[in-house]
């Protein structure tokens, strides 16, 4: 590929390596990223200073510049909007001020002490939210040359979640036909919790084949007028197989660390949110899907906090089904035919 | 192999299931010898997603089941090794990514088992999370295996007393466990029966009934326990299981769980339990065949104190035995009480089970016995004469539990004792009940059972009355190829009858009389010639004096003569007569014997006995049976020489009254002993001598052969009778000289075989001489020529 480059010219002869650090000099770790721009990125954590060494190697002849300068910046990517950036943030030290030439290898330092990193990095699938180093060797009659370096950065929340985390308890049903009664103990989770729940089977006129739960993720772009969503099933999981009967209580457990998650994005930068649902979906023998949809909340924790006690138990077995103070209520469930 | 396409069909299936398995299982086994537990426990998955299928029936299910939880042995050997860098913890959240859920719960078991057996974790909490999880599964087959894999997985895993996996968890996680899965399974099994299918309602239930061990399984794993005390049973466990059987209504889950859990725990329990047990069999869903559950449970206790019978003396002791028997018994009938539906036949199976416990624990207490037939008789009153579709099972049925008794007993007087037994067979139907008195009198006779009293025996005639009379309620022909031997098997039980005080005896003998006589014509023809000959064997081996009671015996057997006489059988009648009247004249009861032999014998000869023949035969037994007498005044026995003289005089054949006449001129010997007369009676035996030499004289030429032998015969018993009955020489002489005539008329060649015998006789006469004179003075020169 460099060959190929160099014969069309558009190779300046020039390699730029990159050796990020600390602050106080240890190397950074990295992450592997899937999507886009998979691969192993540098790690970032809130807001760490950014800091390193560039080294240009130049192959052929000397590069004469008038200037050389190095940004950090953030921007999002709209695939509608392809070619324009929405840079959030950026950053710029200059490396060399004044015109020279650069010959065989030489090293700059850098350092962006307060790189603001408001946002995650985010590879949807309409959207992407990047952050990079970007080297800018000005030249006086010949094309800047450029060289980018993708960081990739994630955020623990800084103050703390509100303690609460209420369950999501619902009734649901099709009148003489179905009425269930689900309940997730929670309705927040950090990216490797555990989702439990159950599901209490209240009336079953119907053949239930099997019941399943998806977690679904709904990535909106835009504003306004231009509002795109976007939505993908992450994962089906079954979680009943077989027509239960009446009195028949379901256990839910969903480990979400083999999942590929974010936190749940609110309103980034005015341009794109991502939420994540559980879907119920009950199927029965003519493949007609009855389905609930719930939204949850998911958050990024440190590692050190995200440690389960030894496996997940579902917690209190003996919990009454709920009660028979039951009201009509008119079903909020969706059914359709397949 | 079957033709059925659908079987076929379902053949087709499994096997590419069980081929798919077993390569997805060789895919996890190189997976594992690689060591790489990620992509073994995704092949495993894999293989288990083939018991998905909704396909197959139960059974071919099973046989999947099977070759797939081998291979999932091999998986938890590997991660029981325990070198694939993963801790326990890791291991079991990790299979729980699987986004299928029965694969997942088949891994999630293997992984639990292997957890507990790590001891890195009390047994309890794995149980209890694994028994809760399994709710996933509702599909009934799919949930039925996958718990019976979980059941399997744990068994050796079980927290009990001398458990290794007792840290933190005691036998009462392993009770929760068992219980809450047998109870999960049950409802499961009990759902089987419902929901479409593409079998057979009839074929579902079949292949229902046989998955019913797997329920079962989770009963004998309890029982199994030794941790598992009485007192938890009895306050926790019992109640629990019999809630679950109570509750789910089904007929065929309530039979067969009932009775897995009495085959199950320990008899011991049961007898504890007892109350219980039986209070909920009382409430099990319409249908169920409670009948064969508490028979099996009273087979099971019989058992049990028969083994034990030291547990059950002491303390309260036998007391408590019988109360069991008492406890069972008022329990059937309770059954009977309550239940709805009661099936006979299934009830009367119940009382056998309660009789063999009887029979099994009680063998002294008869009236136990009498107790349960009270039992049969009320279930089968009214039942027994077709009224209900079920009577021949009914009577199959009843005809077993009547059988039993007789062969434990091996006494039919021990039956007879009990009232209510002989009331059931007399309720029963004809052919029924003479099936039973016939076996009921062979086996008196085969066990030579003494009858010893008036009322036995007349109780048992009257029971016998199939066999003994024309019941009113008879079906078709009595008089069949069996008749003979039923008969006969009859009159073999008069042997039995039996008492040493002669007067009962012939009270006995005199109420079988009473009996036998009401039997109709054929059949005393079998009966009264035993009873008679009994009669006089009886009075024959008596030795008694009591000439009433004598008396009383000959009438007896007289009247029996007479009954059979009645029925129009002469020819026997008049030689019981001629037995009768030699009996009575041994005993020295010479009117007896005389009104014998002329009201009884003679009457007959005069009146019925018709073919000359057998007037001839009945004549000569009737000399015989004079001869034997000596009891007779001179006049009585004058009289009756007379008259039996007169009688062979008129046989019609003169052949037969040659020969009576013979005979009879025999009979004037004892009479010499009357003295006075002395020269009388020699005159007429030589008249009846002489007189037979005439009437052979007289018969036609033709019968040369048949004179010669008749004059030979007569010459024989001449030389005979001169020495024992001091015949006159003269007439011997005489004779001898008729015969003579006859040889030369007939031109016998006196090498002819008769004339052989003739030289022979001469030379006895001859050598008889030199002990006896008057044999001397017999001419037997005449014939000298003859022989020259």
């Amino acid at each position: 590929m460099a060959g190929l480059m160099t014969f069309l010219g558009f190779s300046s002869g020039l390699d730029v390596s990159w050796n990020l650090h600390d602050s106080d000099g240890v190397p950074r770790g990295s992450v592997l990223v899937t999507g886009d721009k998979a691969g192993e990125l540098p790690l970032y954590i809130g807001d760490q200073g950014v800091s390193g060494v560039v080294t240009c190697e130049v192959k052929k002849k000397k590069i004469d510049h008038v200037g050389i300068k190095i940004e950090f910046r953030g921007e999002i990517e709209l695939v509608y909007d392809r070619g324009n950036h929405y840079d959030f943030i950026t950053m710029e030290h200059q490396l060399e001020t004044e015109p020279g030439v650069l010959e065989g290898s030489t090293m700059f330092e850098f350092s962006f002490d307060n790189a603001e990193k408001p946002f995650e990095s985010y590879n949807g699938m309409n959207v992407r939210l990047r952050y990079f180093l970007k080297l800018t060797i000005m030249r006086k009659f010949a094309a800047n040359i450029t060289r980018e370096h993708e960081l990739w950065v994630i955020n623990y929340p800084s103050q703390q979640l509100s303690p609460k985390n209420p369950s999501i308890k619902m009734e649901v049903g099709i009148e003489d036909c179905l009425h269930i009664e689900f309940e997730y103990f929670r309705s927040k989770f950090h990216l490797n919790d555990v989702i439990l729940g159950k599901i209490y089977f209240l009336l079953v006129a119907i053949n239930i084949k099997y019941m399943e739960i998806a977690l679904i993720k709904k990535e909106s772009t835009g504003s306004g007028h231009n509002v795109y969503n976007e939505s993908d099933t992450l994962a089906k999981f079954e979680i009943m197989d077989g027509a239960p009967v009446r009195g028949e209580v379901v256990p839910i457990r969903i480990f979400l660390d083999g999942f590929d998650l974010t936190p749940t994005y609110n309103s980034i930068h005015s341009k794109y949110s991502v939420k994540y649902y559980l879907n119920l979906v009950l199927v029965d023998e003519e493949d007609r899907r009855y389905f609930k949809q719930t939204d949850i909340q998911l958050f990024r924790l440190p590692p050190e906090n995200s440690k389960r006690e030894g496996f997940a138990q579902l917690e209190d077995p003996d919990k009454q089904p709920p009660s028979k103070r039951r009201k009509k209520k008119k079903s909020s469930k969706s059914k359709s035919k397949k | 192999m079957s033709n059925d396409p659908f079987e076929i069909e379902q053949q087709k299936l499994l096997n590419e299931a069980i081929q798919v398995v077993n390569e997805q299982g060789q895919c996890m086994k190189i997976e594992l010898d690689r060591n790489s537990l990620r992509s073994a426990l995704t092949a495993c998955a894999s293989m288990i997603s083939e018991l998905r299928t909704s396909l197959l029936t139960p059974r071919n299910y099973y046989a999947l089941y099977l070759v797939a939880s081998q291979h999932l042995n091999s998986l938890t050997e590997h991660i029981e090794m325990g070198d694939h860098g993963l801790s326990m913890n890791e291991l079991y959240e990790l299979v729980q990514l699987c986004g299928n859920i029965l694969p997942r719960l088949y891994l999630l078991i293997a992984v639990g088992s292997c957890y507990i057996k790590s001891k890195e974790i009390p047994a309890k909490d794995i149980f209890h999370d694994l028994v809760e999880m399994t709710k996933g599964v509702q599909h009934p087959t799919r949930g039925l295996f996958l718990r019976s894999f979980l059941s399997d997985s744990t068994r050796e895993l079980l927290p009990d007393r001398g458990s290794e996996y007792n840290r933190g968890s005691t036998v009462n996680d392993s009770i929760d466990l068992i219980l809450t899965n047998f109870t999960e399974m049950n409802k499961l099994w009990v759902r089987m029966q419902h929901g479409k299918s593409f079998i057979s309602q009839a074929r579902k239930e079949a292949e229902r009934k046989q998955l019913g061990s797997l329920i079962g399984k989770n009963l004998q794993r309890l029982a199994e326990l030794e941790g598992l005390t009485i007192g938890i049973y009895q306050s926790d466990v019992l109640t629990r299981i019999l809630k679950q059987i109570d509750k789910c209504g089904d007929v065929l889950a309530q039979q067969i769980l009932m009775e897995t859990l009495i085959l199950a725990f320990s008899d011991e329990y049961h007898l504890r339990t007892l109350p219980t047990l039986l209070d909920t069999v009382l409430k099990l869903t319409d249908g169920v065949n409670i009948q064969s559950i508490v028979g099996l449970l009273i087979e099971r206790l019989s058992a049990y104190i028969k083994e034990n019978p030291s547990k059950s003396t002491h303390s309260q002791g036998v007391e408590e035995e019988k109360d069991i028997f008492l406890v069972m018994s008022d329990y059937v009938v309770q059954v009977a009480s309550e239940r709805d539906y009661v099936d006979t036949p299934d009830m009367l199976r119940l009382i056998g089970s309660l009789l063999n416990m009887v029979f099994e624990c009680f063998p002294g207490e008869i009236p136990y016995v009498d107790i349960i037939f009270d039992l049969v008789y009320v279930h089968i009153d009214g039942k027994t004469r077709g009224e209900t579709s079920d009577c021949d099972e009914i009577l199959r049925e009843t005809r077993k539990l009547l059988l039993v008794p007789m062969e434990t007993f091996q006494n039919i007087t021990t039956l007879l004792d009990l009232s209510n037994y002989t009331k059931v067979i007399e309720i029963l139907p004809y052919e029924e009940r003479k099936y039973v008195v016939t076996r009921l009198a062979q086996n008196a006779v085969d066990n030579d059972t003494q009858l010893t009293s008036v009322e036995e025996v007349d109780l048992l005639l009257s029971l016998l009355g199939p066999l003994v009379r024309d019941c009113d309620d008879k079906t078709g022909n009595d008089y069949d190829e069996d008749f003979d031997e039923e008969q006969n098997l009859v009159a073999s039980m008069i042997s039995l009858f039996y008492n040493p005080e002669f007067e009962t005896h012939i009270n006995i003998l005199s109420t079988a009389h009473e009996h036998f006589s009401a039997g109709g014509i054929k059949r005393i023809t079998y009966t009264l010639v035993p009873l008679v000959f009994s009669t006089l064997q009886l009075i024959q081996k008596s030795g008694t004096q009591d000439k009433t009671l004598l008396r009383k015996a000959l009438k007896l057997a007289g009247t029996a003569v007479t009954s059979l006489h009645s029925a129009g059988k002469p020819d026997i009648s008049f030689r019981l007569y001629l037995h009768a009247a030699l009996a009575a004249g041994k005993l020295g009861l010479p009117q007896m014997s005389y009104d014998f032999l002329t009201k009884g014998a003679l009457t007959i000869y005069d009146e019925e006995i018709a073919s000359p023949k057998n007037r001839f035969d009945a004549m000569i037994l009737f000399v015989a049976a004079l001869k034997e007498l000596d009891c007779f005044s001179h006049d009585s026995y004058d009289t009756l020489v007379n008259q039996t003289a007169v009688t062979c005089s008129r046989l019609l054949h003169p052949e037969h009254q040659a020969r009576a006449l013979t005979a009879t001129a025999g009979l004037f010997v004892s009479a010499l002993d009357y003295g006075e007369n002395q020269f009388v009676e020699a005159k007429l035996m030589k008249d009846k001598l002489s007189k037979a030499a005439k009437l052979v004289n007289a018969m036609e030429p033709d019968y040369q052969e048949l004179k010669e032998e008749l004059i030979l015969e007569m010459l024989d018993y001449g030389v005979y009778l001169v020495g024992a009955n001091n015949l006159d020489p003269t007439t011997l002489s005489s004779l001898i000289t008729v015969t003579k005539n006859f040889f030369e008329e007939g031109k016998t060649s006196n090498t002819s075989a008769h004339a052989i015998h003739l030289k022979k006789t001469l030379k006895r006469i001859n050598q008889l001489s030199s002990e006896n004179e008057a044999y001397g003075e017999v001419d037997i020169y005449q014939l000298k020529d003859f022989f020259s």
